[in-house]
């Protein structure tokens, strides 16, 4: 479960011929980036958790951005507020690099995955909670402490890329895949095996006051949502934030005004 | 909502199209197979049992059924690129009831 996936950036690098040409752009990923983003509502409904991330991390902007406090011989990580079971979903991380450190690791976590260690580590991708893709070193992470991780995007041999601010990281639950672009290129599955979970974007920082910004792209759904979900979306959207209170005073049964509570 | 097959194309199990019938008249002829997306219909049609032709089963109006025909077609022509489907909010009441019972 969660084996890594070796594949060939063949994009940039003219010489290295791919090793495998398996690509596998996602199915609907440019559809995805394509669309109209997001607001920024949803955009803070995706963020990061403010209360599900390290204490030695301050989360703001709604979950926009987070804050890692200058604590001493400490990891720290940060869960986004949703997690995904099904369909393709992306969301970008601009983490500017002078901000990173030693260990700098993006990707995606169970809800069981510990955020914050004693010392400095690659902390995501150390346990098998955890999926991660080292930025600094290029390797990837899982169930993994780091000196035989493989390299992605695999063919670089020896060469690394730089990794700028700003990569996306694109998650597959359809095909169980997670992976990453760069500048509009799409680098290959870095993990597979991942169907079946419910995943959240993750990181994890070591550097004092680094601000790491998260921008949650959308979904492609693999089926429509049932007509009664959206009817559920639909009152509440006409209710609005501010009176979903007066659910208990629809005309509906008991049973369907938990159902338009999420409950 | 009554169930009728009683025109060309309506009757019988292998029909290509069901009728359906709203508690204030208003009759959707719509396609048999895209249909079957609501539970309870699929159980209505597909043969005997705990569902009479012709016996209102529930009151069902004419709104919420319009947009249950919409969702019929959504669904099968749904891409991983398609639009949200419109729904009104002065029916969303009606709907979730009505398509509670639907089961889609």
């Amino acid at each position: 479960m969660g084996q890594t996936a070796l594949a060939a950036g063949s994009n940039s690098t003219p010489t290295s011929q791919a090793l495998y040409p398996d690509l596998s752009c996602p199915e609907g990923l440019e559809e995805l980036l394509s669309a109209s983003p997001p607001d920024l509502g949803t955009q803070r409904r995706h963020g990061w958790n403010p209360k599900d991330c390290s204490e030695n991390i301050e989360v703001k902007e709604g979950g926009l951005c987070f804050e890692r406090r200058p604590v001493a011989q400490s990891t720290d990580g940060a869960r986004g507020k949703r997690g995904y079971s099904r369909g393709l979903h992306a969301w970008e991380i601009s983490w500017p690099p002078e901000q990173r450190g030693t260990h700098a690791v993006v990707g995606v976590a169970t809800a069981l995955a510990p955020l914050q260690a004693d010392h400095y580590a690659a902390l995501l991708g150390s346990n098998s909670e955890s999926w991660g893709w080292d930025i600094g070193r290029g390797k990837l992470y899982h169930q993994s402490k780091g000196p035989e991780a493989p390299q992605y995007p695999a063919g670089f041999q020896g060469e690394q890329l730089e990794v700028p601010e700003r990569l996306l990281v694109v998650l597959d639950m359809e095909e169980g895949t997670l992976g990453y672009a760069i500048g509009g290129t799409y680098l290959g599955p870095a993990f597979r095996g991942l169907k079946g979970k419910t995943l959240y974007p993750a990181v994890s920082a070591v550097w004092g006051q680094c601000q790491v910004r998260i921008r949650y792209l959308g979904e492609r759904r693999a089926e429509p949502h049932s007509l009664l979900h959206l009817s559920r979306l639909c009152v509440r959207h006409t209710l609005g934030d501010t009176r979903l209170g007066q659910v208990s005073a629809l005309p509906l049964p008991p049973s369907m005004k938990r159902y338009l509570l999420y409950q | 909502m009554e169930r009728r097959k009683t025109y060309d194309g309506c009757e019988g199990p292998d029909a290509m199209y069901v009728k359906l019938m709203s508690s204030d008249a208003h009759e959707f002829v719509v396609k048999r197979e895209p249909a079957l997306a609501s539970g309870t219909i699929k159980v209505m049609v597909s043969g005997p049992g705990q569902f009479a032709e012709n016996e209102p089963i529930r009151s069902i109006v004419e709104r919420p059924l319009h947009i249950l025909h919409m969702y019929f077609t959504y669904k099968v022509c749904y891409t991983k690129n398609s639009t949200k489907l419109p729904i009104a909010p002065e029916i969303a009441l009606e709907l979730v009831m009505a398509v509670n019972f639907l089961d889609c």
